[in-house]
Parts: structure tokens; C-alpha cells; sequence
């Protein structure tokens, strides 16, 4: 195993020997980088003092104004090197070229037309290294009406659609409070470039990729666009129904905002789960005696079932129908999941070590893998490897290096 | 010439409603080969709809037809050993096995990954299981909501003081579905480094509790701070909320004070800005949002969502309209982008609101070719003109209800 510039190199690792120039910032342009990174792509993040990630400030998140130890900034920069070059410098734009013409990959989620104005849009990469693979997130894409919205990620949930159908039925829809759309989108930009990786591999040839991160949400509701063009059906706010089952809900347990989730489908399931609650009178009553049924008393239905959880404890209840046969879980929040005896054993979080941050909880990747290896390396200080691109990438003598930064190429 | 990107991958989708054919689905948008099997009754999103006219058709069912594009579909019972032998068969025609039957015990069929490794060294067999292949709930039932609970998403969403709310339309099925993607994409290119096969546990739960909750992790390690849900605002500096207008509802986050600013500007500098209940935005959203709602709907409710739209914009406020499926059918830029598919089905007739992909490619193809499979269409095709076997065969396994 060899060290490059302080990180391993494992060649073993399906990305290996693959160089990605990162200019993702915050979160749906970071995310990817960080698991190409752990599948062996060296990948280098684009910094300087002038455009420093808004994560590393806190500012995004308002929780400190530490550099090093905001904790998204840990998650979503791990398994990446740090240089810092200034790209709006000329001589810190053509440096970048340099680079590219040494790297595989380029990924970036600027405002759409801000690498061109450097001369580091995909077509001047590709002049210098014709098969590059270049990926642009952006909020709608590239080239459209709506290419240059003002927006952040709450907004491109509320554009994308999903947010419509976020809410209590019959009310105002309130959306999805998670940058889900950052996150979605992020992970498909990652699909995108692995099958890019493949068609290079395949063809040698490279290309471009424009990816709108509104978009990136809309295959997950196709449901609701047939509804729309078959029936005219515009589905609201869906809240915790279901089409097909009953009870279908988060139902109150004991303790302080402790809630478990039931859900029966089939007359077998509800059958135990009647079972379960010790047969009482209102499970008999004709309006709970079929799916349908339940459905058109779903409100009623639901008072029952919440009059029994709330007298019990969440993973009690869960053994409980789950012993018979029903579907049940217990509501996690972000604390609990550190503590759930299967999360733990599934390794969904891994500990860590960082030199400023005293001990780091990170999440794992979101699959398990056998037989294919993967690494799990810290997120870099800020310009922590400008000395490996500048020296040994780009092949700068010390002194070259004291002068680029005296000019605030490197900055 | 330019290609896709996964020819000459051949995939074998043993799923059932959405999270394996959303995954297969992903890969047969850019050229890999899925050959889909289905019980002889159907895969359960036949069933599930949207239908035309709300009248229930196998053929017919909106879900069904969108998961399945491009796909081969063959029926199979792989539960009998006649089906299994076949199961065995169409395995060694096959780089990715992908499977969705948690209610089954593989081992116990002689299907699990430590045996079918043995046989087909180069296989990547992906299983997509509510609760994932290890660990003390991997036996537990669950549906979309349990593995959302347990996963922590549900946490996030809702009132504080009301019930917390699942998100819509089986996201975690297809989270999950996406989140398998990627995984066959990383062993696919390890194989193709080291001849190597590999299995790939995907749990539905765990997506949620890594890249989407387990963001919040470190937070609460190194300050204790815990993400809770808070309605339809987030507990940053106000605004960043979805609030209803004349027509509908809007999104408005202006985190930093020129955009909230720009947005007081853009309505006309109203008195009600001076309020004390503005001096700290932050308070604002903590102690007084219900009062500073009222004041913003004195405008918003005056305005549709477009002119909001367009006056928040041009004064470059972030927010966007909270747009419906159907206005997204007919949106410009949506169209320009040409995000949607047309597909002709045999039996649904033509349809034009398939979701495409939100990559565009300069090179590689990426759009559906075909539309979904009639039940066991083509059986023929791949039973006798692929693996050899003879007509007679084919309706003696009718008979016998193996196809």
C-alpha cells in the first residue's frame, strides 16, 4: 500500500487509479464525492479563502463557525484530499486545466454559467483532455426557463412535487423539513457517473452530465403523474394512509413523543393483530371487518388502535405483533438510532477519529457489501494536501509553491 | 458509435411491487438486459394502480407500467422445483440476480448467495429486504412505514405536538431501490477489475438512518443537538417555511438578511416589518411564527402561487411555488427539458407522464425504449428461443402452474 499525500492508496478497490477534480460544495455536490472516494477514487476538493465551503463556515447550519468541526461537513467530505487553489485567479484557472488533464472525473454544483466565465466549463476541459467525465448538479438543470432560479434545497423539494403530497390529509401541505431533494439528487449524480465510468471503460469515450436536482425527485412519485394524466387525480397531502392497508399509521406509545408504526394488509395479519389486542368488541363492529372498510373508518380506527399503544412501550408492542406476525417498528429519532441493538449490529454508523473534533460518529454507507472492498478515511483540514497536487501532481519545486501562494494562486 | 453504458449486462429481477423493479428499472434505462419474473398471478403493482377510469386491469396499472419499461417479463414460480431447475437455468445467462421477496426463506429453497456463489462464482446477487440480511429485526415483516420509523425519517416530519407522518408514496421502497443501483454499479465495475462476483444486502431502513438521518449523528455526539420535526418551517432564522397563498401553497427560506430584506422589499416595505417580533429572526421562528405567518399572509393570500413566483424571483428571494404533479405535466421548462416519456402500451393505450431521468447525457442513452410486459409475454422468447426448451415443455409447466 502506498501513502499519497497522507491517504492510502488501496488498489484493490473497484475506483482505483481513478482522479475526480471536486468542486462540490455543501450537500447534494459533496455527498457523491465522499463514497466515490472510499471506493478508491482519489479525489481532490477545490478550495481556497476566497469560496470557502459553506458547511466548513457553519454558516448553512448556524452551528459554529469552526472550520474543521462542523459535523455535516465531517459526513459528507470523508475519503477526499484537500488543496487549496484559487479559481479566480488566471494563473489558479489554468492550474486547474492542468489538473484536469490529469484527472478522470469532474463534478461541481455552481449556479449554472460560473465555470464558464474561468474557462473550466466542459468544453474547455475537454479540449484539454477530450474523455473527461464532467457531472453539473444544478436546481432545475442547466438550460431551461427555470436554469437560473434563486433557490435552496427546501425550495427544489417544494418545485419537484413531492412536497404537495407532505401533510395532514385535507390540510395545507407543510413539505419534506430534510434537504431531501440535495440528498437524492446527489446519489443519482453518483449512479450517473458510475454508468459514465462504465461507458469509458467500455468506449473510451467521456462526456457531460446535467443533472437537475428537482428532477432527481420526480422519478420517485410516478404514482402520482399517471394519476394525474389517467384520472385527473392531483393527490394532496397523504399523511400516513394507505390505498391498500389498515391501520396503516405512527401510533403514541409510553414516554415523551415515543411512537410506533403498525401496518396490516392482509385478513390473516389483521386477524393476529386482533389477536394481539385480545380480541376487543370494536374489532367485531362491521365498519373494521374489511380493508376497505377500515379505510372508509380510518379515523375511528385509528383512535382504537392509538387507546392501546399508548398504555405500552414502543419495542414492546413491536415484539408483540411482530411475534404474530404483523408489521411493526419502532419510531427512531436521531439519538436513538446510536443506540438500536440492529442498527448498531448493522454498522449503520462507524466511529472515528479526527485531529481537532475529539471523537466523530459517522454514518456508513447505506448498502452492505461482500466482496467488494471499500476504505473509510476523515474529511481533510482545509488545504491539508495542497502540497501533494502542487508538488507531486502538478510537479511545482518548493520554491514555485511559495510563490504561487505569495501570488494567492494558492490562497 | 455512442453506446449505453450497461450493454452486455444481463439482469434477472426475481422483485415484486416497487424497490427491486425501480432498482432493475434504473439499469434498464441505460442498456442492461432485465429479464423480470413474475408469479404466475402477477407482480403485486398489477394490482395497485392508478388505473385508467379507477378500473382495476392488471395491464393496466399505472405503477406497474411505469417500474417495468424495458423489461422482459416472464412468469415463474421458483417455489416448486420445476420452477427452481428453470430458476437454476436462466441464472447461468445471468451477471445480476436481484431479488425483493423478504417473506421467503432463500436458504431454505437453496437460493441464498453462499450457495448460488459456488455455482456462479461471477454472480452479483442483490437481495432488498425492509430490515437488511443481518442483524436481530432481519426476520421482522415490515412495509414501507415500519422501515421509515425504525430508519428515523418519520421522526422529521409532522407537527411537534401531532403525529409524525411517513413520507409519501413508498419513498423508502424506491431510496432503497436507487441505493441498490449504485451498489450493482460499484461490484460491476469490480468485476470487471477482478472476475469476482459479490452480494449486496440492501435494507430499507438503513438508507434512511445513514445518508438522510445519520447526517444528524455527529451533531448530537458533539452537542446533543437532536433533529426534531417543527411542521411546515424549519427552526432557522424566519423564514423558511411552506405557507398557503391565494391558490395554493409556496416556499419561502430567506436565511440571510439582504433575502429577507429583498423579500419585505418586494411586498412593498409593509409597516408590519418594524414589529419587535422581526429584530431576531431567529427568535421570530421560535417564539413568534404563528403571529409572523399572519402578517406574511396578508400578502401571500392576496397573490396566486405564479406571482409569487415571479415577484419573489425577480427580486431574488429564494422560493419556488409547491407545485402538483399535474402543473408539472405542463411546465415549460419541464417540457423543454423533455423530462417526461411517451410510451404505447398494448393494453393502456399511449401515455406521455412517464417520469424520465434527471441525468442528461451527452453520450450515453438513457430513455425507455419499451413499454412494460404483458403478463408472461415474453415467455416464449426467453424460454425457448433463449434457454432451448420446446413448446411442449412450456405448456406442460402451464399445466402444471410452474409458468
Amino acid at each position: 500500500m502506498a501513502r499519497r499525500g497522507g491517504n492510502l492508496v488501496m488498489s484493490n478497490l473497484p475506483l482505483a487509479g481513478y482522479r475526480v477534480v471536486d468542486f462540490g460544495w455543501v450537500w447534494a455536490g459533496t455527498l457523491l464525492g465522499s463514497i466515490l472516494g472510499s471506493y478508491g477514487a482519489e479525489v481532490i476538493k477545490m478550495e481556497s479563502r476566497r469560496r470557502i465551503d459553506g458547511l466548513r463556515l457553519g454558516k448553512v447550519f448556524k452551528l459554529g463557525d469552526e472550520l474543521e468541526k462542523n459535523p455535516y461537513f465531517l459526513n459528507l467530505n470523508r475519503n477526499k484530499l484537500s488543496t487549496r487553489i484559487n479559481m479566480a485567479h488566471e494563473e489558479g484557472a489554468r492550474l486547474i486545466r492542468e489538473l484536469v488533464k490529469k484527472s478522470d472525473i469532474v463534478i461541481e454544483n455552481f449556479t449554472p454559467g460560473t465555470l464558464k466565465k474561468r474557462g473550466l466549463d466542459y468544453e474547455s476541459l475537454a479540449e484539454v483532455k477530450p474523455d473527461i467525465i464532467m457531472l453539473s448538479l444544478s436546481p432545475m438543470g442547466q438550460q431551461g426557463p427555470l436554469a437560473n432560479l434563486v433557490t435552496y434545497a427546501p425550495v427544489i423539494s417544494a418545485l419537484s412535487g413531492i412536497d404537495s403530497m407532505v401533510g395532514y390529509p385535507g390540510e395545507n401541505p407543510i413539505g419534506f423539513k430534510h434537504a431531501y431533494a440535495d440528498v437524492v439528487a446527489s446519489m443519482s449524480g453518483l449512479f450517473s457517473i458510475l454508468a459514465a465510468v462504465r461507458h469509458h471503460a467500455q468506449t473510451g469515450q467521456g462526456q457531460y452530465i446535467d443533472l437537475s436536482q428537482g428532477e432527481a425527485v420526480m422519478p420517485f412519485m410516478g404514482e402520482a403523474f399517471l394519476a394525474s394524466e389517467m384520472n385527473n387525480n392531483v393527490m394532496g397531502p397523504q399523511g400516513n394512509t394507505s390505498r391498500t392497508m389498515a391501520p396503516h399509521g405512527v401510533y403514541p406509545c409510553i414516554g415523551d413523543d415515543k411512537w410506533v408504526s403498525i401496518a396490516v394488509k392482509t385478513e390473516e395479519e389483521w386477524c393476529s393483530f386482533c389477536g394481539v389486542l385480545g380480541d376487543p368488541e370494536w374489532t367485531k363492529e362491521d365498519k373494521f371487518c374489511t380493508t376497505a372498510q377500515r379505510i372508509a373508518h380510518v379515523v375511528e380506527l385509528d383512535e382504537h388502535v392509538a387507546a392501546w399503544t399508548k398504555n405500552h412501550d414502543k419495542y414492546e408492542i413491536t415484539e408483540l405483533l411482530q411475534k404474530a406476525g404483523v408489521a411493526a417498528a419502532p419510531m427512531l429519532d436521531s439519538s436513538e438510532i446510536l443506540s438500536d441493538p440492529h442498527l448498531k449490529e448493522r454498522e449503520v454508523f462507524v466511529d472515528g477519529e479526527h485531529p481537532v473534533v475529539d471523537k466523530t460518529v459517522l454514518y456508513n454507507w447505506p448498502w452492505k457489501m461482500n466482496g467488494v472492498d471499500s476504505r473509510m478515511q476523515r474529511a481533510p483540514l482545509f488545504g491539508e494536501h495542497s502540497e501533494y497536487v502542487f508538488s507531486e501532481i502538478l510537479g511545482f519545486s518548493q520554491e514555485e509553491i511559495e510563490n504561487l501562494k505569495e501570488q494567492e494562486v494558492i490562497y | 458509435m455512442d453506446g449505453q453504458a450497461l450493454d452486455n449486462l444481463r439482469i434477472l429481477e426475481w422483485g415484486s411491487f416497487i424497490s427491486a423493479p425501480f432498482c432493475t428499472e434504473m439499469l434498464a434505462q441505460l442498456g442492461a438486459e432485465v429479464i423480470k419474473i413474475e408469479p404466475p398471478g402477477g407482480d403485486e403493482a398489477r394490482y395497485y394502480g392508478p388505473f385508467p377510469g379507477d378500473k382495476p386491469d392488471p395491464e393496466k396499472s399505472g405503477l406497474f407500467l411505469y417500474l417495468n419499461l424495458d423489461k422482459y417479463g416472464i412468469t415463474l414460480d421458483p417455489l416448486k422445483p420445476t420452477g427452481r431447475e428453470i430458476l437454476f437455468k436462466l441464472l447461468e445467462e445471468t451477471d445480476i440476480f436481484v431479488v425483493n421477496q423478504p417473506q421467503l426463506d432463500l436458504a431454505y429453497l437453496g437460493l441464498d448467495y453462499e450457495v448460488l456463489k459456488k455455482r456462479y462464482p461471477r454472480l452479483i446477487m442483490t437481495l432488498i429486504t425492509p430490515f437488511g440480511d443481518c442483524g436481530p429485526y432481519r426476520d421482522w415483516k415490515g412495509y414501507d412505514i415500519n422501515s421509515c420509523t425504525l430508519g428515523g425519517i418519520t421522526s422529521t416530519i409532522g407537527y411537534p405536538d401531532r403525529t409524525p407522518l411517513t413520507p409519501p408514496l413508498h419513498q423508502g421502497h424506491h431510496q432503497a431501490g436507487l441505493m441498490a443501483a449504485i451498489a450493482i454499479l460499484l461490484a460491476v465495475l469490480n468485476r470487471d477489475k477482478t472476475g469476482q462476483g459479490a452480494f449486496i444486502d440492501q435494507s430499507e431502513a438503513d438508507v434512511w438512518a445513514t445518508i438522510h438521518i445519520g447526517m444528524y449523528l455527529q451533531a448530537f455526539v458533539d452537542r446533543g443537538t437532536i433533529r426534531k420535526r417543527s411542521g411546515h418551517y424549519v427552526p432557522q432564522a424566519y423564514v423558511d417555511a411552506v405557507l398557503p397563498c391565494k391558490d395554493g401553497s409556496v416556499c419561502i427560506d430567506t436565511p440571510q438578511k439582504r433575502q429577507w430584506l429583498r423579500f419585505m422589499e418586494a411586498m412593498g416595505n409593509p409597516a408590519w416589518m418594524n414589529d419587535p417580533i422581526f429584530e431576531d429572526r431567529n427568535k421570530t421562528t421560535n417564539e413568534y411564527h404563528e403571529e409572523a405567518d399572519k402578517y406574511l399572509g396578508q400578502w401571500l393570500m392576496e397573490h396566486t402561487k405564479e406571482e409569487i413566483f415571479k415577484t419573489l424571483q425577480d427580486a431574488r428571494v429564494p422560493s419556488a411555488p409547491v407545485r402538483t404533479a399535474n402543473e408539472l405535466l405542463d411546465d415549460d421548462h419541464m417540457k423543454q427539458r423533455e423530462f417526461f416519456v411517451s410510451m404505447d402500451h398494448p393494453a393502456a393505450g399511449k401515455l406521455n407522464s412517464y417520469p424520465g431521468v434527471c441525468y442528461k447525457y451527452s453520450k450515453t442513452r438513457s430513455r425507455a425504449n419499451r413499454p412494460a410486459p404483458l403478463l408472461g409475454e415474453h415467455n416464449e422468447a426467453i424460454y425457448c428461443q433463449k434457454l432451448g426448451y420446446g413448446n411442449e415443455e412450456l405448456s406442460r409447466w402451464q399445466d402444471e402452474e410452474v409458468i
